[in-house]
């Protein structure tokens, strides 16, 4: 079927729906048994045997649990009190929501002309109300309103929670990939897949881009849910934003860290606002975010719960069994108010402090730590991810580590900075412009300048081939000399060793700015022990063991070089082997 | 790095202060001038080889205004790299004989030395360029004129006082 019908008007009218500010609960599931905690007291309000199965839903106060034998029930949440339990047609359970009236649940069968099923229970008494045969596999549905949404491979179905009547279906944009599930964030609704999600407000072109090889933003699902306890200890939430469709804030819950994220305006990570990070081993199985507040349930029943601001842990409830999965019920508690942290945190050092942790169920978080610091508008704090591939962090040689170095090379070969993808390639752009000679000069500066907080690669490029733009006012020359330094680049090495080499004998060139210093400083960085890349190492000493072979060099250059290289000369002896500090035996001997 | 230090050294404690040294690197500079005109002059394989390389390395402006001139008076097909870079000298006089050296290589090379000229953001250069496409006309260079006079009304201007 073609898509068809207002989608937009669909969501909207669902979220126009009041939403339940009851008292909070978290009723949390071990193996055998599901236990519900006043999140305000920490008091248990009630415990009964559940044999949970699948990932169990909660809206309004009523709770919705898959549990062993293929069947559903429904949980008073106030009581722990079964509502009724149900079979569940088809063969193995996909997922489950509900509407004020409806749970509906996605099924797999074994038939392949019908491979899943799409069943309505009414809420008050169980009875079935209606059944929907798929030729294609469903995911893990949602609800919004009195509207069920269910996700196919492509596609995004709605329906009347009433007969399970379509009356809505649209095809979000081709990146997102396979569908697997309908998740509501807030007044977000989402269509996930496992690296991109797309907003369905507004017609579903909003689409988030989690890096495949950072972590996978939601389960996968292939007609199945994994089960509670299964998903590698990873979830994503958005924090519901101002409107639908702006930048918004998410969370990341990866095992023992909790990261809270602001996403940009194409939905990639951009900056992390804090970090939850310490030496606690117990890991987090459950995330909920509502507005002010992160929840997380940790694996033995206890309950954290972090401001959304800065990260700092507003309570704190004991656990005392184990748990695998956790719902909130409720959003009546907010937390304390209380101003926001005044010592700035020092964000850059707790994402290298996250990245340094050995622990290997962390190498999702330490994968998007890596790609946050690329993200920084300085290149001082980029420059950790050449510390980082280079060994002088984390250098231990096991495949963990070799894996996050592995990482930051591929990250690193890719843009930098904040920035969205429009802005980036508007600056690369605008050096293109200049090097063509089409610009006004009184622009130049400032493009330099947003190229090294935010670029694309090929803005290098541009870079480098203005060296060789002769109408260039010296000051103009420094900008971009002085960018290719900081930039660090190890690709812009045989671009400035031309130039270098050009005027390095030119006292008029040497002297009419600083411009052929900042070159020459770039050269010898890049010419260490450490340097990135051993072809573009190569170069840069070729062309200074040249300069100083050169009686022509001009003193300035010669002096600038003799003490930089005392500089370097002395980092790298430092950095040498114990052995030698200490006055043992040097190598050879 | 050591090593590279240790050069350093050994070559900027010659004994000699600031003024003598600049005495005696333009001395340097004047007999290496010398040197580059005879091999341009010379023109043998080796000779060219180590020319092409020397020019490559960047040479000091005597021996750049020497390997300009020469290589005006005796051209040769390897002399086109290292001009072509010295086309976007930071200074328009190198710019400006580079170009006329290009030029005079072979009528490929003349082509693109018009061209390069007429897009330089010297002035000058781009009357040059209108002057060098006259001497080595060709139909696409006449076009090319023309659209030059379109455009830039400072070399039209130009072009009318003379």
């Amino acid at each position: 079927m073609r898509p068809h019908g207002n989608f937009t008007a669909v969501v909207a009218r669902g979220l126009a729906a009041p939403t339940d500010t009851a008292p909070a609960l978290a009723i949390t599931f071990a193996e055998a048994e599901a236990h519900a905690i006043d999140l305000h007291t920490g008091a248990t309000v009630w415990r009964r045997p559940v044999r949970v199965l699948g990932a169990p839903v909660a809206v309004g106060r009523r709770v919705a649990v898959p549990v062993r034998g293929h069947k559903l029930l429904l949980l008073d949440a106030d009581t722990g009190a079964t509502i009724w339990e149900r079979a569940l047609p088809g063969e193995a359970f996909t997922g489950v929501t509900m509407t004020d009236r409806r749970v509906v649940a996605t099924v797999v069968t074994g038939d392949t002309k019908a491979r899943s099923l799409l069943v309505a229970f009414s809420i008050a008494d169980g009875s079935s109300r209606w059944l929907r045969r798929s030729s294609v596999l469903l995911g893990v549905p949602g609800a919004v309103g009195r509207n069920v949404l269910v996700p196919t491979e492509d596609e995004v179905i709605a329906l009347a929670d009433g007969r399970g009547r379509e009356i809505a279906r649209m095809r979000p944009p081709p990146e997102v990939g396979a569908l697997g599930r309908i998740e509501l964030h807030g007044r977000t609704v989402l269509a996930a897949g496992a690296h991109a999600f797309v907003d369905l407000h507004g017609g579903g072109q909003t689409v988030y881009r989690i890096d495949p090889h950072t972590a996978p933003a939601f389960r996968v699902v292939e007609g199945l849910d994994p089960g509670v306890g299964r998903d590698g200890g990873l979830a994503w939430r958005l924090r519901p934003g101002i409107s639908a469709g702006a930048p918004r804030e998410a969370v990341l819950m990866a095992r023992r860290v909790a990261l809270g994220i602001r996403l940009d305006a194409d939905g990639r990570p951009v900056t992390a606002n804090w970090v939850h990070h310490h030496d606690d081993t117990r890991e987090l199985v459950a995330l909920d975010v509502d507005e002010r507040i992160a929840t997380l349930v940790r694996e033995d029943g206890s309950i954290l719960r972090l401001d959304l601001r800065d990260g700092l842990v507003v309570s704190e409830l004991e656990g005392h069994k184990t748990t695998l999965s956790a719902v909130i019920v409720g959003r009546g508690v907010q937390g304390d108010a209380r101003a926001t942290a005044s010592a700035a945190l020092d964000m850059e050092q707790a994402l290298l402090d996250l990245i340094e942790d050995p622990d290997p169920r962390l190498v999702p978080a330490q994968r998007l730590a890596l790609e946050l610091l690329w993200r920084n508008d300085r290149p001082e704090v980029r420059a950790n991810l050449h510390d980082i591939v280079h060994g002088a962090i984390r250098p231990e040689p096991d495949a963990i580590s070799d894996s996050l170095r592995e990482h930051a090379h591929l990250v690193m070969n890719g843009p930098w900075g904040p920035a969205d993808e429009r802005t980036r390639t508007q600056g690369t752009q605008a050096l293109a412009a200049a090097r063509r000679g089409a610009t006004q000069r009184d622009d130049l500066e400032a493009s330099v300048a947003q190229v090294v907080r935010s670029g694309n690669p090929d803005a290098l490029d541009e870079l480098v081939g203005l060296l060789e733009q002769p109408s260039l006012r010296a000051e103009e020359l420094v900008s971009i000399t002085r960018a290719l330094r900081e930039l660090d680049d190890h690709r812009a090495v045989f671009g400035v060793a031309t130039f270098v080499l050009r005027y390095h004998a030119d006292p008029e060139v040497v002297h009419e700015s600083q411009a052929m210093l900042y070159a020459l400083d770039f050269l010898v960085t890049q010419s260490r022990e450490d340097a990135f890349d051993p072809s573009a190492r190569a170069r840069a000493r070729e062309v200074l063991v040249k300069l100083t072979e050169d009686r022509f060099t001009v003193p300035r250059l010669r002096a600038f070089l003799l003490e930089r290289t005392e500089e370097t000369d002395a980092l790298e002896t430092t950095t040498a082997t114990p052995a030698l500090q200490a006055g043992g035996p040097r190598p050879g001997e | 790095m050591l090593a590279l230090t240790l050069a350093l050294v050994l070559a900027s404690s010659n004994g000699a202060g600031p003024v003598d040294h600049a005495v005696v690197t333009a001395q340097a500079a004047q007999r290496q001038a010398a040197m580059m005109r005879s091999l341009v002059q010379r023109g043998d394989p080796a000779a060219v080889s180590w020319v092409v390389r020397a020019v490559t390395d960047g040479v000091p402006p005597p021996v750049l205004d020497a390997f300009l001139d020469a290589a005006r008076q005796h051209p040769q097909p390897a002399y086109a790299t290292p001009l072509r870079g010295l086309a976007s000298y930071r200074s328009a006089t190198v710019r400006a004989r580079a170009l006329l050296a290009l030029a005079v290589i072979d009528e490929v090379e003349a082509r693109h030395a018009v061209l390069i000229a007429m897009r330089d953001p010297d002035l000058r250069i781009r009357v040059l360029g209108l002057e060098m496409a006259e001497t080595f006309t060709t139909p696409e260079l006449e076009e090319a004129s023309l659209r030059l006079l379109d455009r830039d009304p400072e070399v039209a201007a130009a072009r009318a006082r003379r």
